[in-house]
């Protein structure tokens, strides 16, 4: 139940918070750099199920048709899960890089998803910096809560 | 076995993109609404909660970064030059018929809407301007289809879903949107349709028809429950369509879309 509440605040924060904080296309995906981090913190296995039902939510709450973000959560997990060992995520320094890296991968797999399945959108790179730097953030802070926890 | 652990994660995900990919494809939209109906209720405190946190939050911010007196002031202009616009665009277009024409096509008067206030408690969450969602619902009377305004006379977009206690607004700038509208001194018509969430475009319109750059884009009443004279917004680029049989505008939107908070429904005329 109270993985399942974070969920849903991450996908409420996402439309009724960051859609203000950051307008114009320059919000991060919350949830998306939310479950990098948890894939990076806990292993893909584990939180698998989690990951769907993620993706189920957002489908549902973002009025898009549902499967879109599961996949795109899924493929995003699994990918990242590959490479997680790789990632210098022990020092302070290591981790501000895997934040920047992985927002930046996560800024471009979204824009990548939406633009197959919404439409394309004019390209700005002032908003893209801006969602970059807000996701590193998140993930940063994402990352050191689920790792602390260890929740799974 | 480390191979083995990758091949069963290369399963699930294979499978997870199957069958959803299948979801995608069969797209059963409606069927997963009782589902959304289910979702919009528990998160309807907690969305109107952050979104009201959030516009404090936003407008703290806002009023700080700016110098305070001047953005007040500014506010108050721009919201005294929306009405203005507004204004403008509905006498221009009271000049232009009369009111035996306006009887003889059964016309709505203006400014005699029913409308209903709502607040705005999320936005498209691509921050792409697509869509909005407001705290009215099937339970305050909301119907599919019913225009949404500001400021009396400048219309945002139309309902599109809706649930008990909430609506999804398709806003006018939003590839979904379509529109019949009049533009100009001459009543140029056209159908205005959203392009990437942030502006318009005026389309079919006759290359007899002359328009020009600053004229005003209002609704013609041909589109089901929409009225006529709504504001769309202004026409800041002309061109000719691909085929060159018709004329082409670029519409901007009369006020910022990501900006809004309070919005009226109409639900009928007085």
């Amino acid at each position: 139940m109270a993985l399942f509440m974070l969920i849903l605040t991450g996908v409420l924060v996402q439309t009724s918070v960051l859609t203000i904080v950051f307008p114009r296309g320059q919000a991060p995906n919350v949830v998306l750099l939310v479950i990098i981090a948890w894939t990076i913190a806990v292993g893909f296995d584990k939180i698998w199920p989690w990951v769907i039902t993620a993706g189920i939510i957002m489908d549902l709450a973002f009025f898009e048709p549902l499967g879109k973000n599961v996949i795109l959560l899924t493929l995003a997990s699994c990918a990242v899960d590959f490479f997680s060992n790789r990632l210098p995520t022990e020092s302070r320094a290591g981790k501000i890089i895997t934040a920047f890296f992985v927002s930046a991968l996560a800024a471009a797999l979204d824009s990548f998803f939406n633009i197959f399945f919404v439409g394309p959108m004019p390209f700005a790179v002032k908003n893209i910096a801006v969602q970059i730097a807000a996701g590193a953030i998140l993930f940063y802070a994402s990352y050191i809560f689920l790792k602390k926890r260890k929740i799974a | 076995m480390l191979e083995k652990k990758f091949r069963r994660r290369l399963i699930k995900t294979a499978l997870t993109a199957a069958v959803f990919g299948l979801l995608i494809f069969l797209n059963p939209y409606s069927f997963f609404n009782p589902f959304r109906e289910i979702l919009f209720k528990i998160t309807y405190p907690i969305e109107k909660t952050f979104c009201f946190l959030s516009w404090k939050a936003s407008n703290t911010y806002d009023l700080f970064s700016s110098i305070g007196e001047l953005k007040r002031e500014n506010e108050r202009l721009a919201e005294e030059n929306l009405k203005l616009l507004s204004e403008s665009a509905m006498l221009r277009d009271m000049r232009a018929e009369n009111e035996t024409l306006r009887k003889e096509l059964n016309m709505l008067p203006r400014g005699r809407f029913e409308l209903e206030p709502a607040r705005v408690i999320s936005y498209d969450a691509r921050g792409r301007g697509n869509w909005i969602k407001i705290n009215k619902g099937g339970k305050h009377g909301i119907k599919e289809e019913m225009p949404v305004i500001v400021f009396n006379s400048i219309m945002v977009g139309k309902i599109e879903k809706v649930f008990s206690e909430s609506s999804q607004v398709i806003l006018t700038t939003s590839p979904q949107s379509s529109i019949n509208a009049v533009a100009g001194a001459a009543g140029a018509r056209g159908i205005v349709k959203g392009k990437y969430g942030l502006k318009m475009v005026m389309d079919m319109i006759l290359q007899s028809d002359p328009i020009n750059v600053g004229d005003k884009v209002i609704t013609s009443g041909m589109s089901g429950s929409i009225p006529r004279g709504l504001l769309l917004g202004a026409i800041n680029e002309i061109s000719l369509s691909p085929d060159h049989l018709f004329q082409q505008a670029v519409v901007s939107p009369a006020l910022d879309f990501s900006k809004l908070d309070i919005v009226f429904i109409i639900k009928g005329v007085k």
